[in-house]
């Protein structure tokens, strides 16, 4: 990622917004202006707690949701742009999704053959029955898969077998770009490899570009390139992998860091955790000011008074934390 | 060697399906000291909750204890009354779940709740329960308890509702907690919560836990000993220093090995191929065989016994037989000791 600086990046989002109305006049705002660049054949990890809206940014970027503000280019081109249907479609085959549920995510009544190319019946990139076939007997190897699976149903596949056919699934069209939300939490560990490993490999070989949404940090860790962590709806801190893990800025990328358990029990005896206070406050009534000051431990007025910017306080390492902010910000932390 | 509070020796769980019968459960044999933290780690259908769910004797219908014994300070709860049995439960043995939702009753206000297991062990009664709900509540952290009693769970957050489960485990001060994935459910910061108000609880009431999860950060955190269970047997079970940096089955070095490391760049994991077997027809042999790198016929052919390595760490794996041929871990060696 040294030459990202020269590089264009494949998606840009620039103040993202996606708010959600729920009824008794009040607004949810699953993703309140959130802007970042993914580049080409980067891994972009997305992490956060529940209800952060990590999955509501994933769905936006693809145009799932509409965004209420803001804007989503992909490849130079506006994602919630007016576009007619032929050219949404053409825009969307270049824009793949793996879900976290293999259970929820393949139709039970269509046998594999048919999950796998319904994208690719839909933008007509078979020419016959044959060559259908053909791909998807391709597509089922690629995946670690065997030809004899095509004609069965996904009740008789494992979960990891399974998520194997949603990343077949995805590749049938040939994407640039892969939204993979959470798409290991549902498996065992021993399978969790087996598929990480998989996603790598396809990486590798057409190289492919993943926003890849998880919660589990250790694995967000070893496979992206870049790390953005989400609390509440905003963007806190955006760093390299490496940068993140060993110089965490925002207070609440480092507690989430020190709240992971460490598989090492000597490693976790010598640890000191710096344990948040308190739930995660309800998006729809965030708190003034920085989203994250009621369980922030430096937190001061200024705080609640003002949101902090979002800036690059180093070089691709951005923080939204009045600790790292302009001058007078921090002077008006130590007030 | 402190005293052991339950033995469970031979255990072997059975489910009738319309199709067969599942050896859920095969021959599981392990000892929970007074005072202690025992995890027991598995994949999904290694027969780790239904381990636990035999001692509590809350097994399905269509379940049975083939054989085995469960002792529990002397007395077999295998082949225990239900009366007794309901006399035991909560009382002297509890039980946490993975969804703090499904284990609460959503028309009840939480106060209620903790002092319905009151009034059932502990014949108390009015104000003094309410009194006591409260104080309980406090104990698991929870702000403003006086207030909390009346709410109902839906008015508590996913961590909130974890606390208040414990606190109704602990009502009646059991010896041992039986914590089935607790914190599986929750976010890694609530989590982190919970876990260190498991091991406050601990210090605090000297009550022994068994601690199901399929988290080997979980179990570095938290547990003394470490059972592994794999196709409903364990097949290796150590101190947790012996698991983590000596561990001697092929499947607990495949399972620390398929786990990224926080503070080492790794290109590829390590995964184990394959799955785990069908335990309609569970393998005669060792029933990791299939996946394991290191398998020989014997493997396939015969089940191991364990091998003692410490007073504390034993395996079932024919590699530790002194007539196998030598095999260590490839990367097992390393594992989680280096950074």
């Amino acid at each position: 990622m040294a030459e990202q600086g020269k590089k264009k990046p494949l998606v840009q989002v620039e103040g993202l917004k996606r708010h959600f109305q729920v009824g008794g006049g009040k607004t949810l705002k699953a993703v309140d202006d959130v802007s970042f660049e993914i580049y080409p054949g980067e891994t972009f990890g997305l992490v956060g707690e529940s209800g952060c809206g990590k999955s509501t940014l994933g769905r936006t970027l693809i145009r799932l949701y509409d965004a209420t503000d803001g804007k989503v280019l992909f490849d130079g081109e506006d994602v919630h742009g007016t576009k007619s249907k032929t050219e949404l479609k053409a825009l969307t085959r270049r824009i793949q999704m793996i879900f976290q549920d293999p259970y929820a995510s393949l139709n039970q009544r269509m046998n594999v053959e048919d999950i796998i190319a319904e994208g690719m019946d839909a933008h007509g990139l078979a020419k016959n029955r044959a060559e259908r076939t053909k791909r998807v007997v391709e597509l089922l190897e690629t995946v670690g898969l065997n030809a004899e699976h095509a004609k069965r149903f996904p009740h008789e596949f494992s979960g990891g077998q399974r998520q194997r056919i949603g990343i077949a699934r995805a590749l049938a069209v040939d994407p640039d770009f892969i939204i993979a939300d959470e798409p290991i939490s549902a498996l065992d560990v021993s399978i969790q490899a087996q598929v990480v490993n998989l996603l790598q490999k396809l990486q590798r070989e057409r190289g492919l570009t993943y926003l890849f949404i998880a919660h589990d940090l250790s694995m967000v860790k070893h496979i992206s390139d870049r790390i953005g962590v989400m609390y509440l709806g905003g963007m806190v801190e955006l760093a390299t992998s490496d940068d993140l893990f060993e110089e965490p800025l925002h207070p609440y990328t480092q507690a989430l860091l020190t709240a992971i358990p460490i598989p090492d029990p000597r490693l976790e005896r010598e640890r000191k955790r710096q344990l948040l206070q308190g739930d995660l406050p309800s998006p729809i009534d965030p708190p003034s000011g920085c989203r994250f000051r009621t369980r922030c431990p430096f937190a001061t007025e200024h705080c609640k008074n003002k949101a902090p910017e979002w800036r690059e306080v180093r070089p691709n390492h951005w923080v939204a934390c009045h600790l790292y902010g302009s001058e007078s910000d921090r002077a008006a932390m130590k007030a | 060697m402190s005293q052991s509070l339950l033995e469970v020796r031979d255990l072997a769980v059975a489910f009738r399906t319309y199709i067969g019968e599942v050896q859920a459960v095969r021959g599981v044999s392990f000892d929970l000291n007074k005072g202690e933290t025992l995890a027991i780690v598995g994949e999904s259908g290694s027969g780790k909750s239904v381990t636990s769910k035999s001692i509590m004797r809350l097994l399905a219908k269509n379940a049975k204890i083939r054989s085995g014994e469960i002792r529990f300070e002397g007395e077999n709860l295998a082949a225990a009354s239900e009366r007794r049995m309901q006399s035991i439960r909560g009382s002297e043995i509890s039980m946490i779940f993975q969804d703090p939702m499904t284990s609460l009753n959503p028309t009840m206000t939480v106060g209620k709740q903790i002092i319905e297991v009151l009034k059932k062990h502990r014949k108390l009664g009015g104000a003094e329960a309410l009194a006591k709900a409260a104080e309980l509540l406090g104990l698991v952290g929870i702000p403003s308890p006086e207030k909390r009693v009346k709410q109902y769970p839906h008015q508590l957050s996913g961590g909130m509702r974890q606390r208040v489960v414990i606190a109704m485990a602990l009502a009646c001060s059991p010896k041992i907690l039986i914590a089935d994935e607790p914190t599986t459910a929750l976010d890694v910061t609530i989590q982190a919560q919970i876990l260190d108000l498991m091991k406050r609880i601990q210090e605090e009431t000297g009550t022994s836990i068994i601690l199901i999860t399929h988290d080997l950060g979980v179990v570095a955190e938290s547990a003394a000993r470490v059972a592994v269970m794999y196709a409903g047997i364990i097949v290796e079970t150590g101190t947790v220093d012996e698991l983590f940096y000596e561990a001697k089955h092929p499947y607990t070095w495949g399972l620390l090995a398929s786990m990224p490391k926080l503070h080492e760049k790794t290109s590829e994991l390590t995964a184990i191929p394959g799955t785990p077997p069908d335990l309609m027809f569970p393998p005669v042999g060792c029933p990791f065989a299939a996946r394991c790198p290191h398998a020989m016929e014997v493997c396939v052919a015969k089940m191991p016994d364990y091998t003692a390595h410490s007073d504390t760490h034993s395996a079932a794996c024919w590699l530790q037989d002194p007539r196998a041929q030598k095999a260590a871990a490839a990367t097992g060696a390393s594992l989680g000791g280096e950074r």
